[in-house]
């Protein structure tokens, strides 16, 4: 395992290298019940903006583990609103649900992330990935420290999730892939991974809480979180259309701590080119679709390079027509394609007490009273023995 | 094998007896000391909302604007109809609730304690969520009357008037039973029994209509009449019947709103100026006790939390600008609260003592203050058995190095102090030791004082049959105080005090007729009479500890009285001491100090018993009572 994955990055150099043919996205919320309504409004934010920039109904994998829309408490049936606005229903009229329920669990989610599915499962709940497919992963609810939390009764650890991601890797099923996570403690989620190309980015660190960015006070609770919401604003702010060549690097640049009241944090290492080819990466080459073909003429480094070639190609087909006095056309060069996407992300809030540690310092002070109180003991049976025996 | 050896040959040490007298005294000042520093803020927490899904506040209330003029038109309704008999009054009411589109019942009831009649009739309306499945519901609750007796026309009027306002609501997930009982705890007792089909069908009625499981209830209690009343804050009254809580998380829910969102200051425990002080924090958790410890219903509430349904009251009180629409607007934020509860309301502390309206106490801090004192009677019993095992000579202290006598005759060994004083040596103080056994066992020798040898039997008999009737002698009082009309009440109180404070005298005197008990049952008497309250009163601590400690705090003289042998003074003074801190006369002195007709309290009891539920009585006559008659008992023994 540590020799193909430390060897990993160099077999596979060449294919990373590769441009992507597809882009699919999971979206996971893990949180039932209404007071953790900003959980759901958060994973459908992130859907309807994958939507909005290209990825299909068919390529995004979307888990909702309860229905706000449907709960009684709602006092707008039918809708999910990410704002105290209420300017967009986020449930809409074209939404589809792909993992609802009891169906979100930690085993259906590796079972979809490995693709180890049973023959009768439908494709609209499976990841038909493969080794050209960019994967937006995102991910919110309740966590703490290398943990999350699936509904009430389970969680997956960052063991997990790396293992899985690692299988997908050996499997070939994807490409590079986005991993976005909003939750409280949300960067040890992405402590574990190990397999190449996965840009990783969380809400919060190690003992940080990840917070709600505002209520809305007819709904009467927190419609969204703080990491999810600077992302979106960002993304609609400035990833307009699928042409937008807006960077990763840009996206994370704009994250700032002191709105969040938490600190994100992004992991490159994995990433094919560190920091630098992970920052240069198209938003559009995870939060779209775009496999739209367009010829690069702007550099004027290459355009020389291509005129002298022309020439050669030129001179030699002179040559040849003298040779062989005949006609030959001349064909321009070098198409490149380019596909841009664009990834998202999310976060998550929630608090969870630490151990608390018992340092050296309090220790001896427990040990030098314990000590007195045994010394007390003594003494007040000695005083006693002397009482008995006056 | 040594440490063990030393050990065990410490329970051979003389001075093993003398302790316990000293550690009871010092875990009742320990358990006492213990209850003064939980107001201090180092001992005492904030409170906080524990349920996540409570999401105090947070929504906009509408229950405002026009709705007020709906709200005065109900209270001249009201005002109208409290006066009438009791049918006439029900079907206007009946009509109103339908008035609002809800299913509306009604329910008489039948109460006849100590020989009264408590007769009226609960309306109450269900209003049924319109897209809940009909499982849990809300109570949203006001009587006819408040605690006080005053007639709570803004109280009814505001649930009739939130009656119609929450109908408009689509968002209910719970259905919401609307109740306007006849009295203010009977009337609840009746109705909320007979939701659980826990009521006698012969005198309560059972009910027409129902909902899902009780999840909460909140009575109103704003007695302003037909021209209104501003009130200066909310008084949240909170004890269940027995001392029983309800979840702090509504408590908190309530403060949070009420202070937090609509700013309306709260208060608890009749503190109605509290400045946040020692003393205020302190007499507001002993007010708090005493209401505890009494067990008695306090509000509309107190019948529903022994259904384990979480229930508190919202009394106006004071002159103040504040109006009903912020207690109708307190309402319905709360409501909404309720309403998002997923789950029964578990998250928060079922035991604690609330300081202010923000601090409190909870059940692992406060809880040694009473197991200490309980624990007292447990050391003494042991003591008491130790002792009653030892034979009657003084064993001389084995660890204490000293010169033996230098005359010991056989004679000294029978009475060593008469013999000591005659032969006045100068050893006086010091025990003389009777003479020494020699026994030998494979090979080795000892030298043993006879006394250590000696076999002293416990006869058991008379002792546990003393106390068993003893216990079994309070439920006759308990019986009659339950059952004598209310005529006949105050001179059967008199007769008891009489009979209660002789019946120790008499029975010591039937007694020592017979020579019996001998010292040695007497102290198994006191032994077993300590034991059971010891025990009784660990166990009532986890349940009630307000009571327990009440209870464990006026017997605490109990450990420390002996049957005396020499002088009849002694005994005198033990038995003065006693009939002072005789439950009756406790009661009496308590009625007295608090200024309260003592008529009223016994008739109150006896409602709380055959209406309520309550267990108070119980305790005093089968626990207390038991209790401090055996010591007395022990005690008068002395004087014969």
């Amino acid at each position: 395992m540590k020799l193909s994955a430390a060897l990993a990055p160099l077999l596979l150099a060449p294919l990373a290298a590769a441009e992507h043919t597809s882009n699919w996205a999971v979206l996971v919320g893990t949180s039932r019940f209404w007071f953790n309504y900003r959980h759901l409004a958060n994973v459908l934010s992130l859907y309807r903006t994958v939507k909005r920039l290209g990825i299909p109904d068919s390529q995004i994998i979307l888990m909702l583990p309860d229905d706000m829309a449907c709960n009684p408490r709602n006092a707008f049936p039918g809708t999910v609103y990410n704002n105290a606005d209420r300017a967009l229903d986020l449930y809409g009229d074209n939404i589809e649900v792909d993992y609802r329920g009891y169906e979100v669990t930690v085993e259906n989610f590796i079972r979809l992330m490995t693709d180890r599915v049973s023959e009768d499962m439908p494709r609209s709940k499976r990841l038909m990935t493969d080794e050209r497919s960019n994967i937006l992963v995102y991910m919110t609810g309740h966590g703490g420290n290398e943990f999350l939390k699936f509904q009430d009764a389970e969680e997956i650890s960052a063991y997990d999730l790396a293992d899985a991601f690692g299988q997908m890797w050996e499997k070939k099923r994807y490409h590079e892939m986005l991993f976005m996570i909003d939750t409280c403690q949300a960067n040890t989620m992405y402590s574990k991974f190990y397999s190449p190309n996965i840009l990783a980015t969380g809400s919060s660190e190690i003992d940080q809480s990840s917070y709600s960015h505002h209520a809305d006070n007819d709904v009467g609770v927190a419609v969204i979180d703080r990491y999810t919401y600077y992302n979106l604003e960002f993304l609609e702010r400035n990833v307009r259309d699928p042409t937008s060549k807006v960077t990763m690097g840009e996206l994370f640049d704009s994250y700032n701590p002191a709105d969040m009241h938490s600190d994100p944090g992004i992991r490159y290492d994995l990433f094919a080119g560190g920091e630098a080819g992970a920052r240069s990466r198209l938003i559009m080459d995870f939060f779209g679709n775009v496999q739209n073909v367009e010829i690069d003429a702007v550099s004027q480094k290459n355009e020389t390079q291509w005129r002298e070639e022309l020439e050669a190609i030129d001179r030699m087909i002179l040559e040849a027509k003298r040779k062989h006095n005949e006609t030959l056309k001349l064909r321009p060069q070098a198409q490149h394609i380019i596909e841009e996407a664009v990834a998202m992300e999310q976060q998550q809030s929630t608090k969870k007490p630490g151990a608390v540690k018992v340092d050296a310092e309090s220790g001896w002070s427990k040990q030098i009273v314990g000590a007195a109180a045994l010394l007390g003991f003594a003494s007040a049976w000695a005083a006693g023995s002397w009482l008995e025996s006056l | 094998m040594a440490l063990l050896a030393t050990l065990l040959a410490l329970r051979k040490d003389a001075r093993i007896l003398k302790i316990p007298p000293y550690l009871s005294a010092f875990l009742i000042l320990v358990g006492v000391a213990w209850l003064l520093v939980l107001p201090l803020k180092e001992y005492s927490r904030g409170t906080y909302v524990s349920e996540n899904a409570l999401l105090p506040g947070q929504v906009h209330t509408y229950f405002t604007g026009s709705e007020h003029n709906v709200f005065r038109a109900y209270r001249h309704e009201v005002a109208g109809l409290v006066d009438l008999p009791v049918q006439q009054r029900t079907e206007r009411l009946s009509e109103l609730l339908r008035a609002s589109n809800l299913k509306v019942a009604t329910q008489k009831y039948t109460y006849t304690p100590s020989g009264r009649n408590i007769s009226d009739e609960n309306v109450y309306a269900i209003l049924q969520g319109p897209r809940a499945d009909a499982t849990e519901a809300i109570v949203l609750m006001a009587s006819l009357k408040t605690m006080a007796g005053e007639h709570n026309y803004s109280g009814v009027a505001l649930v009739l008037a939130l009656a119609r306002y929450f109908k408009r609501w689509s968002l209910w997930s719970k259905d919401i039973i609307f109740l306007v009982s006849g009295d203010s705890t009977s009337g609840p007792q009746a109705w909320v029994d007979a939701y659980h089909d826990a009521h006698d069908p012969a005198t309560i009625e059972s009910l027409s209509i129902k909902s899902g499981a009780l999840q909460g209830a909140v009575g109103v209690e704003y007695p302003a009449g037909p021209w209104g009343h501003r009130y200066d804050k909310l008084h949240i009254v909170y004890d269940g019947t027995n001392g029983q809580l309800p979840n702090l998380d509504l408590f908190n829910t309530a403060v949070n709103i009420a202070s937090g969102q609509m700013g309306i200051g709260c208060t608890l425990q009749r503190m109605w100026h509290h400045r946040n002080s020692y003393q205020e924090r302190l007499q507001t958790m002993l007010r708090g006790m005493l209401s505890q410890g009494l067990g008695h219903a306090t509000g509309p509430h107190s019948a529903f939390i022994p259904y384990h349904v979480d229930a508190i009251t919202l009394v106006t009180v004071g002159d103040g600008w504040h109006d009903e629409m912020g207690l109708g607007r307190t309402v319905e934020s709360l409501f909404r609260s309720l309403n998002n509860l997923l789950e029964h309301l578990h998250q928060s502390f079922f035991f604690y003592l609330l300081l202010e309206a923000k601090r409190f106490v909870s059940i692992g801090t406060y809880l040694p203050s009473a197991m200490l004192i309980a624990a007292n009677f447990s050391i003494m019993a042991i003591a008491l058995w130790v002792q009653s095992g030892r034979p009657q000579e003084t064993i001389p202290n084995p660890a204490a190095a000293k010169p033996a006598p230098k005359s010991v005759t056989q004679d000294a060994a029978k009475d060593p102090d008469h013999k000591e004083k005659e032969q006045e040596q100068e050893v006086e103080e010091e025990p003389l030791e009777p003479p020494p056994v020699i026994v030998t066992k494979d090979g080795a020798t000892a030298i043993i004082p006879a006394a250590l040898l000696q076999v002293s039997e416990r006869p058991l008999f008379l002792p546990a049959a003393f106390v068993v009737t003893a216990h079994f002698l309070g439920l006759i009082p308990l019986a009659a105080f339950n059952h004598i009309p209310v005529a006949n009440l105050y001179p059967s109180f008199l007769l008891a005090a009489n009979l209660t404070a002789l019946l120790p005298l008499a029975t010591a005197y039937l007694l020592s007729r017979f020579t019996r008990p001998t010292p040695q049952e007497s102290t198994l008497i006191h032994c077993f009479s300590l034991l059971f309250l010891g025990m009784y009163l660990s166990a009532l601590a986890t349940l009630n500890f307000s009571q327990s400690l009440m209870v464990g705090l006026l017997t605490a003289p109990l450990s420390f009285v002996r049957r005396s042998s020499g002088s009849r003074a002694a005994a005198k003074l033990q038995f003065a001491l006693l009939a002072a801190i005789n439950p009756v006369m406790v009661v009496y002195g308590a009625t007295y100090v608090g200024k309260i007709e003592l008529l009223d309290v016994l008739v109150k009891a006896a409602e709380g018993w055959h209406v309520w539920g309550m267990w108070t009585q119980v305790v005093v006559w089968l626990v207390w009572w038991p209790a401090w008659f055996s010591g007395s008992v022990v005690v008068a023994l002395g004087l014969f």
